[in-house]
């Protein structure tokens, strides 16, 4: 048996590592490309949002790639993602892309023992120790929260270095790195020594750059391509930023601290009170946070035809002049060309850096 | 001393010169037509004979095709068009509030507080009402597109157009026009189609202050300005350089960058017209983003590369050095 699963940002780096040591025969599909998203479109839905025709794509070149089963996670249901898995398999099918499918759901939505049922199926009836697994997970956990804690204090430092690129450099090598690495030691030994790495690159301290804050939804925050790279293009422009959305923080809200999200989605925050779908109401909640952390601005991303970010935009004007931050909306879609929408990031950021110069001089 | 700006948009190429008060004294607006960097050499072409490179003191580029422009002069400041026509504006008469831009693919509004951008908005999907749609329509109704503005004006009675979408306006015209209404009513009414649009596809949920500016080439055009201030219901005032403020606001910036940086300018001086400039590109297989490279040559020499992620393609990187 031989697995494959669509591109989440950097989930594959855990995944692959997590099969290695577990000795699970996996497919990583090349990473997200124009032709992905080309072939991807061909048989999705016109009107489905970004990430399933991306999704779509990855998964018919892992199976031409020779694999034979799909594990895919869904959460959160109302939004259309809690869907994806069996639209998927429908379209797939109907195309002759055949495989067998385990859908791993949240607690909430199955159960906890459908759960470790089909998490089980992923091993292939082999009996594997539950030690070493619950080992390997715990070691795949911590690779993936000590790289996005690198990963942030890389995006924060990137305003403040005195020689741009840098820091961008190490974390595009360490990333390659840990592709090349065979186990999840190496991995974490790997990022400790790019982690210490980033903590010698001289910063000018005296230096005020524009914070924003990234936020918007999950797939086009946490896939660069589902985001035309904006990362790359903010710590090219020397920005220091934000963003709380990412593969760790959604496995702790989602299988490590369930409850803990349910009691935060329960309170009212006066601009959108109540779960509507997707990670809306996080959206908002992060605009808030924004302002009261001092942030410059909020960029909202989102991919075309996306319902809760849709009902957070429109709620925008409102929170930018009620709390009285700057927020820009970018959408992104497969027919976009690249040109507007970096004109629109550089003249917000530019926005941004002239108001803190006009605050302080004062004239 | 003198401060040059250029912007390069999709229709077309302008080139200002100011002089040390930042007082506009050579405009020069060319149509870009699909070649930028020939549009650019043009019109660098025209004030090669009465300027001496030496008394150029800075260069800013802007428009979709900043990075190839600066590229090819040595630019100190690349700007986006948003920043760089709002810096002219504000310069021009520090009380504008609004910014109306038509150009020739891209419709903008900016709103400024104080002189300095407090909200803007871009078109993103459609191109309904820009330049290129005028300049289509003048086309298909036979009529000079310097002429459309006063046609306009003519009209007592406008026709009502559809103007949600570039292609069904059309579809409307060809209709109301078998119908046999006239000519100038038609113009009129799609003036006010294209105005409707911009307003709501881009004015939604943003206040319009006075003083309003009107700029970008369709700014030329009395019939669309006419078609703002009946809707407006304000005064809407076109400035005296509409068409080049992109290029005045990024030469004023280039003089604020080089003055506060204490830099001198890279600008590559007017002999780069003498040599050859050519482009090539190819999609880089080194790894699984494909990205199509752009390189620019001058006499067999790189002095640009655009559109590799990696970087590894640029002149200068600082990726070595770790």
């Amino acid at each position: 048996m031989k697995i494959t699963f669509p591109h989440l940002g950097d989930a594959y780096i855990a995944v692959r590592l997590l099969c290695n040591e577990m000795n699970v025969d996996c497919i990583v599909p090349p990473l997200n490309t124009m032709e992905t998203l080309e072939r991807g479109s061909r048989y999705s839905p016109e009107e489905i949002c970004l990430p399933f025709k991306l999704m779509a794509g990855n998964l018919m070149e892992g199976i031409e790639n020779g694999a034979d089963t799909v594990v895919m996670v869904s959460s959160n249901g109302p939004c259309r993602l809690g869907e994806y898995g069996e639209l998927l398999k429908s379209v797939l099918d109907k195309n002759g892309y055949h495989a067998d499918w385990i859908l791993l759901d949240t607690v909430q939505a199955i159960g906890i023992r459908e759960l470790l049922k089909r998490a089980g199926l992923v091993w292939g009836g082999k009996k594997r120790s539950k030690l070493k697994l619950l080992g390997a997970l715990k070691g795949v956990y911590k690779v993936i929260h000590s790289l996005e804690r690198m990963e942030k204090e890389i995006h924060f430092r990137c305003g403040y270095e005195i020689e741009r690129g840098r820091l961008k450099a190490i974390l595009y090598k360490c990333k390659k790195d840990i592709c090349h690495s065979d186990s999840i030691n190496d991995a974490l030994k790997i990022i400790e020594n790019y982690s210490d790495k980033v903590k010698e690159i001289p910063l000018d301290r005296e230096k005020n750059p524009v914070k924003v804050v990234l936020t918007g939804e999950i797939f086009s925050l946490i896939e660069p391509f589902g985001n035309q790279y904006l990362e790359d293009k903010l710590m090219d422009m020397g920005v220091s930023f934000s963003k709380r959305i990412t593969i760790g923080w959604w496995i702790d809200t989602t299988f490590v601290q369930p409850l803990k999200r349910a009691r935060m989605m329960s309170k009212k925050n006066g601009f959108l009170n109540y779960c509507i779908g997707g990670y809306a109401k996080d959206t908002v909640e992060e605009v808030i946070e924004a302002k009261k952390n001092h942030y410059d601005g909020v960029i909202q991303l989102l991919p075309l035809g996306c319902m809760p970010e849709i009902v957070v935009k429109s709620i925008m004007p409102d929170m930018a002049e009620e709390l009285d931050i700057k927020i820009l909306t970018v959408v992104f879609d497969e027919m976009n060309g690249e040109a507007g929408y970096i004109t629109r990031i550089e003249a917000f950021i530019d926005m941004l850096q002239r108001r803190k110069q006009h605050v302080l001089y004062g004239y | 001393m003198y401060y040059m700006g250029i912007d390069v948009g999709s229709v077309s190429t302008n080139v200002v010169l100011l002089d040390g008060c930042l007082e506009v004294i050579e405009e020069i607006y060319l149509q870009s037509k699909g070649s930028p960097i020939k549009s650019i050499c043009e019109g660098l072409e025209k004030l090669k004979g009465k300027y001496d490179s030496k008394q150029i003191s800075g260069v800013g580029t802007t428009g979709s095709g900043r990075n190839i422009a600066a590229a090819v002069t040595g630019a100190d400041i690349i700007k986006n068009e948003i920043t760089t026509h709002s810096i002219a504006a504000s310069y021009m008469d520090a009380e504008v509030q609004t910014i109306l831009e038509i150009g020739g693919q891209d419709s903008k509004v900016i709103l400024l507080r104080n002189g300095v951008i407090s909200d803007f908005a871009m078109n993103t999907v459609c191109a309904a009402g820009t330049g290129s749609f005028l300049d289509r329509q003048a086309e298909r109704l036979g009529i000079a597109i310097g002429e459309l503005g006063n046609m306009a004006l003519k009209s007592k009675v406008p026709v009502r157009i559809a103007g949600r979408c570039a292609v069904f306006a059309e579809t409307d015209i060809i209709h109301k026009q078998q119908l046999g209404y006239e000519k100038e009513d038609l113009i009129a009414g799609l003036c006010y189609a294209l105005v409707r649009n911009y307003l709501s596809n881009l004015c939604k949920g943003k206040e319009i202050k006075d003083k309003v500016f009107f700029q970008g080439g369709v700014a030329a055009n009395q019939g669309i300005k006419k078609a703002f201030e009946d809707i407006l219901d304000k005064e809407i005032i076109v400035p005296e350089h509409f068409k080049v403020m992109g290029a005045i606001g990024a030469a004023i910036l280039s003089k604020e960058a080089l003055e506060n940086e204490r830099k001198k300018t890279m600008f590559k001086g007017f002999n780069i017209l003498k040599g050859k400039i050519s482009t090539d590109s190819f999609e880089c297989q080194d790894c699984p983003n494909h990205c199509e490279v752009i390189r620019i040559y001058s006499n067999n020499t790189m002095i640009g590369c655009f559109s590799d992620r990696c970087g590894k393609y640029q002149i200068s990187d600082a990726k070595s050095k770790i």
